[in-house]
């Protein structure tokens, strides 16, 4: 009996142990949007780069652990937080990515700058200190980027290429960059006593940055973080006046992923609400089952069938779809080539349920 | 000068054949599908060169060259049998694109017709008819096709032989009229119009108006569509849809009247 | 009444907010392109709906999901409908016109009933691919909306169980219709299909 107790234990503890998942992308993100002079700027990167996320998660079928912290939530007791209940695998990813004021100390030796939550010297915190706590979870591969706006400027001087339609999954670029790769890359928006510029549509590093990933990507070219991020400085150059600055550390590693004959597919998320939509969605899942899905996920997610989903493009800022809860959840169930979802923006009620939320769609090719 | 522009107007059109390769593993041959004139709209736009192949705008509108290009683009390349036609067809698109007056069409334009050639019932008889629709101004920004006119054998009210004798005598009146039936009854109905006072001329409108209201005429659908534009000085050209497997294909220019005596 | 609301905010565009004075509606070459880019997803859809309706793989429950969706893109879900004068309009048709032996053969049917024909349809797998080839014509005044037409070519092929095959091709025109409506504050385009017209082509 003890045996068999003992047995059954190993089992219980074994079962909890094996991730039921594959790597793990963590993406960290903290974006000062309730700034009165730059929150709208930092609002929109905010968005491409959940945007983004999706995508890369979406291309390279990893879990997502997604921590996204804006507004009041942005702050430097959350960030601390975040950190420290960072658990990472060895084969695991971590992104992090700051938009928001920075700074730096007058005894600063780092080239890399403070960030500064609501622009405060009590709130700051060195980008190379987060760079360290994540070094020391010894993840595969980690970016530390931060577009630490000091100013706004009014004037349009670097058009955003990011499409405004839906996204597709199209090639390996992703993989290449984020999955089979090992290492770190830390990068800043500007160098020390320069000011990062903030544009109405986000921040122009953050801007030439996804920009220049995007002519990448849509190229399907070779791709390597020097390369993408000279070309990036090369453009914040032009476009701001300004210099990031960046540290390369990057060897091509294996992974476990799986073949390249897999069919992409939407992978879970630390989001239930975005898990339920996947298994929703053109994941491979049982037809029947997708659409008899559709009334348990309304009543367990959402505060009634006209609760409020607004689809909007790559951008994030052109709306392309509104529709109400049931028919968004129908739409889903039988959809084709949808794969996976970005939850941009959501309205709660006191019970937590859903009466609004933006997303962006994300489908395969 | 004539002679080389002959030479390059046959290999710009012979150009369309030579376009269409279908990609390995394609189901469609894009460059051909794009060659096509799809619509009407695509047909004015290529004509007053403002949408290329593409359908993207065109910045040089006023580039008389590639006007050109476009126009000759619009023919049916099997009118053009021999030189002479040709020569004909490179004076109208000349004349279209004459810098001191080009020629431009537009929706609002009320000298071009739409001609819908209809299958319909008459009396129970399966019949063929055509209808002619202009563009109608509803307000300032608003228009729609209008039918201005029908063609077909039941319009045709007037009889062949024209007979003075049939008519309704001075002196009916004091009768009563008691006669006005034979007007509608048997055969003699085909003479009605000798009723109407001299130099009447039915309206066919009103005739296809009055059959379609007392359910006598049901149009079943369209077969075709034919335009016709008046807008070039001195010509007359009518629009069809031709489906080949060329790459001369869809709402092409089939017909290029020119008229002599053209007002100043 | 519910509705999927397809919207394109062009915030660039000064005309969109503007009394619409010009007969067709004049969109910018990037507001053009990005129109065209919404139109070519929602045909795309379409398509896959048709696909998927037609399919001996998916159960009649699946498909009339499918059924209820596709039909959300159709003015009105593909019923009748009052106009703003309160005329009461046909359902979108569907019209299809085959070439048999050198004679034209048309048919013309309401889109619902079209889609639960499509339903039964006894073949064993269907494909139907669209072309990247999509010709829009300018927006229409008509009325409280604009109307535009879209066209494009289809590749249909369906296989039997015992190895017959029937394939087309065909040229689609569908008609858009877009209304202009306002949502929190601002304008917006809401874009449903009207009639489809399909003529077989010969190439």
């Amino acid at each position: 009996m003890k045996a068999i107790k003992l047995l059954l234990t190993i089992i219980v503890i074994a079962g909890l142990s094996i991730k039921s998942h594959s790597q793990t992308f963590h993406a960290i993100v903290f974006a000062d949007t309730d700034d009165p002079k730059i929150g709208a700027s930092v609002k929109r990167d905010m968005e491409k780069i959940q945007n983004e996320i999706g995508m890369i998660v979406s291309s390279t079928r990893m879990w997502l652990n997604g921590y996204y912290h804006s507004g009041r939530e942005a702050n430097k007791e959350q960030l601390l937080t975040v950190l420290q209940n960072l658990r990472c695998e060895p084969e695991d990813v971590v992104f992090f990515y700051y938009s928001g004021h920075g700074g730096r100390a007058v005894d600063d030796r780092s080239k890399y700058p403070q960030i500064r939550f609501k622009a405060s010297d009590s709130e700051a915190y060195p980008m190379s200190k987060v760079d360290e706590v994540i070094a020391a979870k010894r993840p595969k591969f980690r970016i530390v980027m931060g577009d630490l706006c000091n100013s706004i400027s009014d004037y349009l001087s670097v058009k955003s290429e990011t499409g405004s339609g839906k996204s597709v999954v199209e090639n390996d670029v992703y993989e290449n960059l984020f999955k089979n790769v090992k290492g770190s890359v830390l990068v800043a928006s500007s160098k020390s006593n320069e000011t990062s510029i903030a544009f109405p549509d986000g921040g122009a590093f953050t801007t030439c940055f996804l920009n220049e990933l995007g002519r990448i990507v849509s190229g399907n070219q070779q791709a390597d973080w020097k390369v993408l991020l000279e070309k990036t400085q090369k453009a914040t150059v032009k476009a701001a006046n300004h210099t990031p600055v960046f540290e390369v550390n990057v060897n091509s590693g294996s992974s476990q992923s799986a073949s390249s004959s897999t069919p992409v597919t939407g992978q879970q998320t630390n989001n239930s609400f975005l898990n339920a939509l996947i298994n929703m969605a053109d994941n491979g899942g049982d037809r029947n089952q997708r659409v008899r899905s559709v009334q348990p996920v309304l009543h367990e997610y959402f505060d009634s069938p006209h609760s409020i989903v607004e689809i909007f493009g790559r951008d994030g800022k052109t709306r392309l779809v509104r529709e109400n809860a049931q028919e968004f959840l129908e739409r889903v169930s039988t959809s084709y080539k949808l794969i996976n979802f970005v939850e941009l923006d959501v309205k709660k009620t006191n019970g937590g349920k859903i009466t609004y939320v933006k997303l962006h769609e994300i489908y395969r090719k | 000068m004539k002679r080389t522009f002959l030479i390059l107007f046959a290999y710009l059109l012979s150009g369309y054949a030579a376009l269409s390769q279908t990609p390995v593993g394609s189901v469609f041959d894009e460059t051909r599908l794009k060659m096509r004139v799809k619509q009407l709209d695509e047909f004015v736009a290529r004509f007053n060169c403002e949408k290329d192949v593409e359908g993207k705008s065109i910045k040089d509108k006023e580039d008389t060259a590639m006007r050109k290009r476009y126009v000759a683009g619009l023919f049916d390349r099997n009118l053009l049998v021999n030189d002479s036609i040709k020569r004909k067809f490179i004076a109208f698109a000349e004349k279209v694109v004459n810098p001191k007056a080009p020629v431009y069409l537009r929706f609002a334009d009320s000298d071009w017709t739409a001609e819908a050639i209809c299958r319909a019932t008459f009396n129970g008889k399966q019949v063929q008819i055509s209808m002619f629709l202009k563009t109608d101004r509803v307000r300032d920004d608003e228009y729609k096709w209008a039918i201005v006119s029908a063609d077909g054998e039941m319009f045709n009210l007037t009889p062949k032989q024209q007979n003075p004798n049939i008519r309704i005598s001075p002196v009916d009146n004091e009768l009563g009229f008691m006669n006005m039936s034979d007007i509608s009854s048997g055969e003699n109905r085909r003479n009605v119009v000798h009723y109407s006072p001299q130099g009447y001329s039915p309206d066919r409108l009103t005739v296809f108006n009055t059959l379609v209201y007392n359910g006598l005429l049901k149009i079943n659908h369209v077969q075709k569509i034919v335009y016709r534009f008046e807008q070039v000085p001195g010509y007359v050209f009518t629009v069809e849809h031709f489906e080949r497997a060329t790459g001369n294909v869809g709402w092409l220019i089939s017909k290029l009247i020119e008229i002599k005596n053209e007002k100043p | 009444m519910k509705k999927i609301v397809y919207i394109l905010i062009f915030a660039l565009s000064a005309t969109l907010f503007t009394p619409l004075k010009a007969q067709t509606l004049t969109l910018s070459d990037k507001e053009q392109a990005e129109f065209k880019e919404r139109i070519n997803t929602m045909l795309e859809t379409f398509l896959n709906d048709l696909s998927s309706i037609g399919s001996k793989d998916n159960s009649i429950e699946f498909k009339k999901a499918v059924i209820k969706s596709t039909l959300r893109n159709f003015i009105n879900n593909g019923d009748p409908y009052r106009d703003s004068s309160g005329y009461l309009k046909k359902e979108p048709h569907m019209q299809t016109s085959v070439l048999r032996n050198g004679k034209e053969y048309k048919n013309k049917l309401p889109i619902k009933t079209y889609l639960n024909n499509l339903m039964y349809i006894r073949y064993e797998k269907v494909t139907i691919t669209m072309s990247e080839t999509l010709y829009l014509s300018n927006l229409y005044k008509v009325g409280d909306h604009y109307e535009a037409n879209a066209t494009y070519f289809q590749y249909f092929r369906g296989e039997h169980g015992d190895g017959r095959l029937y394939q087309d091709k065909t040229k689609k025109t569908i008609r858009i219709i877009v209304q202009i409506e306002e949502v929190y504050g601002k304008k917006v385009f809401v874009v449903r299909f009207g009639d489809i017209d399909v003529v077989q082509t010969v190439a």
